[in-house]
């Protein structure tokens, strides 16, 4: 009895606690738009069409007018991410999605499914890209009275898509350089990956010193990965901090470019002429 | 009387799911800024004066993005070729929750710029951003209430 009794306090606690931070969640924020998919990743054959949804939730106290809109995206030759008009590049995707309904409004705490249609065409090869924003402000127009700036909240969720059977995912190291420690400057290795397919390849550096045994005796990996689409020449720098005696070593270089691409693997020698310690 | 301990877990669950179905989410604390009135050749900084929060939630574990644009330069609501120039109108970050990297300069609006990057892994619980806005009105514009809308955009 004291069992059920105790089961029972803690389930309505619990219960009472989540509503109440619910509430206080909501609560806090003017406008206040979430989306349940911020990247949709598509491999599907030429010719056929692909659906789905999005779905947008207003957490806010107020209703919240929802706009869908498609652009395509490429990277800049910084590597960042650019925002592109539908059809405007060589990997565009965005001019075979519809959106519906195009404009909403949610009321709060509500949810809406935005559904897609991706139509690819039979001839379409490769990887394709593009991004599905949803656009969020607050339904009434404030009044202003001089300068007044409305706030609006896109969510992104980015398109991957790539055509079964005539994708083509290759990359090759360029450039690479090795530079062996010197006093405080850890060794260092420069190289750029270039993307020789036709899709996306998002790479991560991997380097592993080994001596003349065969012993790994020092491992590093770059800090983050890095995206290319087709085409694209990327500089990557990978960074060792350790202590090491003057000799002949082998540094191996592995460039991982997802789980279904074999790695490209570069082995060069380097001769370290002082001991760092 | 077994029916009630159901129930009860029923509910807990269909709040549970209600804050796991929103893995990536902006918010605002504001629906607008206003700069009020202001005479030609003057200059509004640190608008609004307690920042505009915006919180960024993201479970998915990816590294992502806060960006602003403008949609359109500031533009006159009764004569719309009367105009004041994105090179005009800054914004800066002045502080955030992350530990990601928020930009901190004066940046104006003629392109769209990514305001704060975050880490892989940063914002299940949500990352404050808050911003301020600077206005300088040109010496030629002609008077009355000019408008526009700024795009906050979050993205992986």
């Amino acid at each position: 009895m004291r069992f059920k009794i105790a089961f029972r306090t803690l389930i309505f606690l619990t219960v009472s606690l989540c509503f109440t931070c619910s509430l206080m969640n909501a609560g806090a924020f003017a406008l206040s738009a979430s989306i349940d998919k911020p990247r949709v990743e598509i491999t599907a054959p030429a010719g056929t069409t692909n659906s789905g949804f999005i779905n947008v939730r207003n957490k806010g106290q107020s209703p919240i007018s929802v706009q869908a809109t498609i652009e395509d995206w490429i990277y800049d030759e910084n590597n960042k991410r650019q925002f592109r008009p539908p059809g405007s590049t060589s990997y565009s995707c965005a001019e075979w999605i519809f959106i519906t309904p195009q404009n909403a409004t949610i009321p709060p705490g509500g949810n809406l499914d935005f559904n897609y249609n991706i139509k690819i065409p039979e001839d379409a090869e490769g990887g394709k890209y593009a991004v599905m924003f949803f656009e969020s402000s607050g339904v009434e127009d404030p009044a202003f009275e001089g300068m007044g700036v409305k706030l609006v909240g896109r969510i992104g969720s980015m398109v991957y898509l790539e055509i079964e059977g005539r994708t083509k995912k290759e990359g090759s190291i360029q450039s690479l350089k090795l530079t062996p420690p010197h006093e405080n400057k850890p060794l260092t290795l420069t190289y750029t990956f270039k993307n020789e397919g036709n899709a996306f390849i998002g790479f991560k550096s991997i380097l592993n010193i080994l001596n003349k045994e065969g012993v790994t005796i020092g491992f590093a990996e770059s800090e983050k990965g890095k995206g290319t689409l087709p085409g694209d020449a990327r500089e990557d720098s990978i960074k060792w901090f350790g202590s090491i005696t003057k000799g002949k070593y082998d540094v191996i270089l592995t460039v991982d470019m997802g789980e279904d691409v074999p790695p490209i693997v570069r082995q060069e020698t380097i001769e370290i002429k002082e001991d760092i310690l | 009387m077994r029916s009630k301990p159901l129930f009860f877990a029923a509910v807990f669950l269909f709040l549970a799911c209600q804050n796991a179905l929103a893995s990536f989410n902006i918010e605002t604390d504001l629906n607008s800024i206003d700069f009020g009135y202001m005479n030609p050749t003057a200059t509004k900084g640190d608008i609004p004066f307690q920042g505009l929060t915006v919180r960024c939630t993201s479970d998915q574990g990816n590294p992502w993005q806060l960006r602003l644009r403008l949609e359109t330069p500031l533009r006159h609501d009764n004569n719309p070729s009367q105009v004041i120039p994105n090179e005009n109108f800054w914004w800066y970050g002045i502080s955030t929750t992350g530990s990601g990297t928020l930009v901190i300069d004066e940046q104006d609006f003629l392109i769209e710029r990514v305001a704060y990057n975050a880490p892989a892994g940063e914002g299940a619980s949500g990352i404050d951003i808050r911003l301020q806005f600077k206005l300088t009105i040109p010496s030629s514009a002609q008077s009355g209430p000019y408008s526009t809308r700024i795009i906050l955009t979050l993205i992986e």
